[in-house]
């Protein structure tokens, strides 16, 4: 029988949500626990709320009425009739039905409508949802949009703007690509010029590409308002709220692999009327920098449902379909596969909620710090607090997203592989989330953005202070213990990979523009390896809440273990020169 | 107007695995979960979606007895009714006749002109919670509603019915019991709506006001009940059908499957 539930029937989410995550660290910091007058009169009665609304309204909606409705919005997609998008019907019943429940503002604060709810609960419903429909995440992930108007513009553009996304009679859009500004987005050319006569006194004119819901109702637009001469690159953007109108084309909707509900649009902006978010020139380096953080934790919750909605097709394939007179389960090289992927699915939301928890302690004390008298007392040691966790969300968000991403097309993959020759025909639901998942280490930066990202703080120490507060923790199982050495060891082989790479010793040493190749070389397997640690690490704790998971954890820690050795292999191995040798590979005549 | 919706937890007997009766051969509701009945759902969005269009009505949501595990009546709250009374059935029959007499007081303390319920399936009762109330409070019932086409505030309702030739428009002046039918489709308007966030935050611990039995008038002067008596259930043990694989690609065991039908005059 298909479940009435997406978050009851989910045991490894309800145990991150009800016993794993820090939500006292996380109310405390946001002042919602622990004073008269607070939101929660005790830990368990938040915890208690949060559990009550993952399970209805969002976990009803997600079974009862969004998932049943996902063949049909992927069959129908969305088309471009005289210049305006439509949607699939199913798709409109979806976003009715969720702002119907007051979902469309969950972090948003309440004083403009929302619900003000933590980045961790909300990315608990946006896994949720995406298991329900991988595309309708687009439209109720992207909430980031209405929070960044809410962070950043001013008091007038809030009131106005922020209750239309709570009350989900508006949806917006992040406008930042162009044709030839894809991952390099300081190469933005559409301009946004000041004109006292228009409303919001700038326009905007120039051609923006992929935008997804770029036929949303209020768009965040990414252009450029000072003059190339002196300000050139990041300095010269700024960010705009331009609403949909007639200044704002839709000229095409692209038609694509999968996420075929939500809508891929190319906009072409004619001098069209804009407000200015914020002050000139922070636009990609502040306010785009944090949007994009939060949707790409957006698309790492986007994963987990992807790869949750693909695990449980696959085992009930598995356990369903008889070959050879047994069930294929019971064929180890079947099996095999399944706990591939369940195990991989357990790390990944190990991850994702820990990235969530640093980036509502990072938040909530930096908004603690904005408020206090730096004479105060405590002011040093709640910066401190901040700092940590800046750093531990700006490292874990690229980590969690390239980490996420590119397991959940490992995950489809393996899936649609126990299905057969099934699993390749549109009538069974993972050819649709095969489809889908492909487009998650592309968007909100490719992998190899991620990776660059991520490598910048791993490269600095920051993923080692991380590991440290993990590592360091004494296990009384022998069980855990050894599994703990083994991560220990696998740890040290990875520092020394990184020291290598750092101290530029160790392998053969080159010019600096050769060692920053070979650092750009390994940064993906480095990547990689740092965040199979952490989670080892991290389920080896949860060993100690779930007796389960010493067994999850045990394959994942045997497995991981074993690509750290390989990778280590490879770059102590240090291959030469890669753009010399790639030549020779791939230019067969020179 | 006032109009009154009857809820009632139920046992949720979807999924239901293992020993499901005790020893004394009764159900062991203590091992199972409750849900809010779904045709009380129904019918509870049936009234909202009047309220939606009309907002001067007044929707109040009534259950009698303590929760078991779920309260039905903050489930209410939680979709947007007005108001809720929880009825007190301590230490009395609890029939459907002795219930019905106990909700028919609580709608003429409230004043109300409509009541919406569900139809009810269980075994002992038939479909007839709406006519079992109707009969108490004296006023005509409309049963298998399914959609109210128009309800001007205390004019003439019109009302839809599913009847088993397909379906008839019933006209009926308040004061009035609707028995909201079955058959709930995904896309039927009538697809109840599910509990909003907000609500959820605000009515969490709000207080529910509770209604003794003798503050319901003259009810207690009747005769305390229909006299249903529930002695026993018995479980239906699961039947065998013996299963045997027949292989495809044999003519000869294809004929002999045909004819071992043809003996059993299972097929001509």
């Amino acid at each position: 029988m298909a479940s009435q539930n997406f978050y009851l029937d989910n045991e490894d989410l309800r145990f991150q949500v009800e016993k794993r995550v820090d939500w006292r660290s996380i109310l405390e910091a946001r002042g919602d626990l622990g004073h008269p007058g607070c939101a929660y009169d005790s830990l368990e009665e938040a915890v208690e709320t949060f559990r009550d609304l993952l399970t209805d309204p969002v976990g009803t909606l997600a079974a009862e009425r969004i998932a049943p409705r996902a063949a049909e919005i992927d069959k129908e997609g969305c088309r471009l009739e005289q210049g305006r998008v439509v949607l699939p019907k199913a798709m409109e019943q979806n976003l009715r039905d969720l702002a119907e429940a007051d979902l469309m503002g969950m972090t948003l604060p309440p004083g403009y409508g929302g619900l003000g709810f933590p980045t961790t609960l909300y990315t608990a419903a946006t896994e949720i949802v995406s298991r329900a429909d991988v595309s309708l995440m687009n439209l109720f992930g992207l909430q980031g949009i209405a929070e960044t108007i809410a962070k950043f513009g001013d008091e007038e553009l809030k009131k106005r703007y922020v209750p239309l996304f709570a009350r989900g009679e508006a949806t917006g859009a992040m406008v930042l690509t162009e044709p030839d500004a894809g991952s390099d987005l300081m190469a933005i050319q559409t301009r946004a010029l000041e004109d006292p006569s228009v409303p919001g006194g700038w326009k905007i004119r120039g051609v923006k590409r992929f935008i997804t819901n770029g036929c949303g109702d209020i768009l965040l637009v990414l252009a450029r308002s000072e003059d190339p001469e002196r300000f050139s690159g990041a300095r010269g953007l700024s960010l705009f709220l331009v609403e949909k109108g007639a200044g704002v084309k839709v000229r095409r909707v692209e038609e694509k692999m999968g996420i075929h509900g939500s809508p891929t649009c190319e906009l072409y902006f004619d001098d069209a009327p804009a407000f200015l978010i914020g002050r000139r020139g922070r636009g990609l380096t502040q306010y785009v920098n944090w949007l994009m953080n939060a949707a790409r934790l957006g698309v790492a919750a986007q994963c987990l449902g992807i790869g949750e909605a693909a695990y449980r097709e696959a085992l009930s394939y598995a356990r369903e379909r008889e070959q050879f007179g047994s069930r294929i389960i019971e064929f180890p090289p079947v099996a095999e596969m399944l706990v591939e992927i369940k195990t991989t699915l357990e790390a990944m939301r190990s991850l994702v909620y820990r990235t969530a928890e640093a980036v509502d302690l990072d938040e909530a004390l930096g908004a603690r710090l904005d408020l206090m008298d730096r004479k105060d007392p405590q002011y040093a040691q709640v910066k401190k607090k901040r700092d940590m966790a800046a750093q531990t969300a700006e490292l874990l968000t690229p980590m969690a997203k390239f980490y996420t991403s590119e397991a959940s097309i490992r995950i489809t993959n393996l899936a649609l592989q126990v299905h057969g020759g099934n699993g390749y025909m549109r009538d069974y639901p993972v050819e649709r989330l095969y489809r889908d998942a492909r487009i998650t280490n592309i968007y909100e930066g490719t992998s190899q953005m991620q990776v660059d990202r991520a490598m910048a703080k791993i490269t600095k120490g920051v993923l080692e202070d991380v590991l440290e507060t993990h590592s360091s923790r004494v296990y009384e199982s022998p069980g855990l213990r050894s599994l703990s050495q083994e991560l220990g060891e696998a740890k040290k082989i990875f520092m020394d990979c990184l020291d290598a790479l750092r101290s530029q010793r160790g392998l053969e040493s080159k010019t600096p523009e050769q060692w920053s190749g070979l650092r750009s070389l390994f940064a993906r397997r480095l990547t990689e390896m740092g965040a199979e640690l952490l989670m080892g690490y991290l389920l080896l704790e949860e060993g100690e809440l779930w007796e389960r998971k010493v067994s999850v954890a045990s394959h994942f820690i045997g497995e991981a273990v074993s690509r750290v050795h390989m990778h280590a292999h490879v770059i102590q191995r240090g291959a030469a020169v890669p753009i010399r040798q790639a030549r020779e590979i791939l230019f067969e005549a020179s | 107007m006032r109009v009154v919706v009857w809820v009632r937890e139920i046992p949720d007997t979807r999924d239901l695995i293992g020993e499901i009766l005790g020893q004394d051969s009764m159900p062991k509701w203590d091992d199972w979960d409750t849900r809010i009945d779904p045709e009380d759902l129904n019918s509870l969005e049936m009234a909202l979606q009047w309220k939606d269009r009309d907002p001067r009505l007044e929707v109040t949501a009534v259950s009698v007895g303590e929760p078991k595990k779920l309260d039905v009546l903050r489930e209410c709250l939680y979709r947007g009714v007005d108001q809720v009374v929880r009825l007190s059935g301590e230490g009395q029959p609890q029939d459907l006749l002795w219930e019905a007499r106990l909700l028919a007081g609580a709608v003429r303390r409230l004043d109300a002109q409509v009541v919406f319920t569900g139809v009810q399936l269980n075994e002992t009762e038939c479909g007839h919670k709406g006519v079992f109330l109707a009969h108490a409070l004296g006023w005509p019932v409309a049963t298998y509603v399914e959609a109210l086409e128009q309800g001007e505030l205390g004019g003439p309702m019109k009302l839809r019915r599913a009847v088993e030739q397909g379906v008839e428009l019933v006209e009926a002046t308040p004061p009035l019991v609707i028995s909201v039918g079955v058959a709930l489709l995904k896309d039927d308007p009538r697809a109840p709506r599910s509990a909003r966030a907000k609500l959820k935050l605000q009515h969490k611990k709000t207080q529910i006001p509770q209604w003794q039995i003798q503050e319901l008038g003259s009810f207690l002067e009747q005769r305390s009940g229909g006299g249903t008596r529930i002695l026993a259930f018995r479980s239906q043990p699961q039947r065998d059908f013996p299963a045997r694989r027949v292989d495809g690609s044999s003519q000869a065991e294809l004929k002999a499957m045909v004819d071992e039908l043809r003996n059993q005059g299972l097929v001509r």
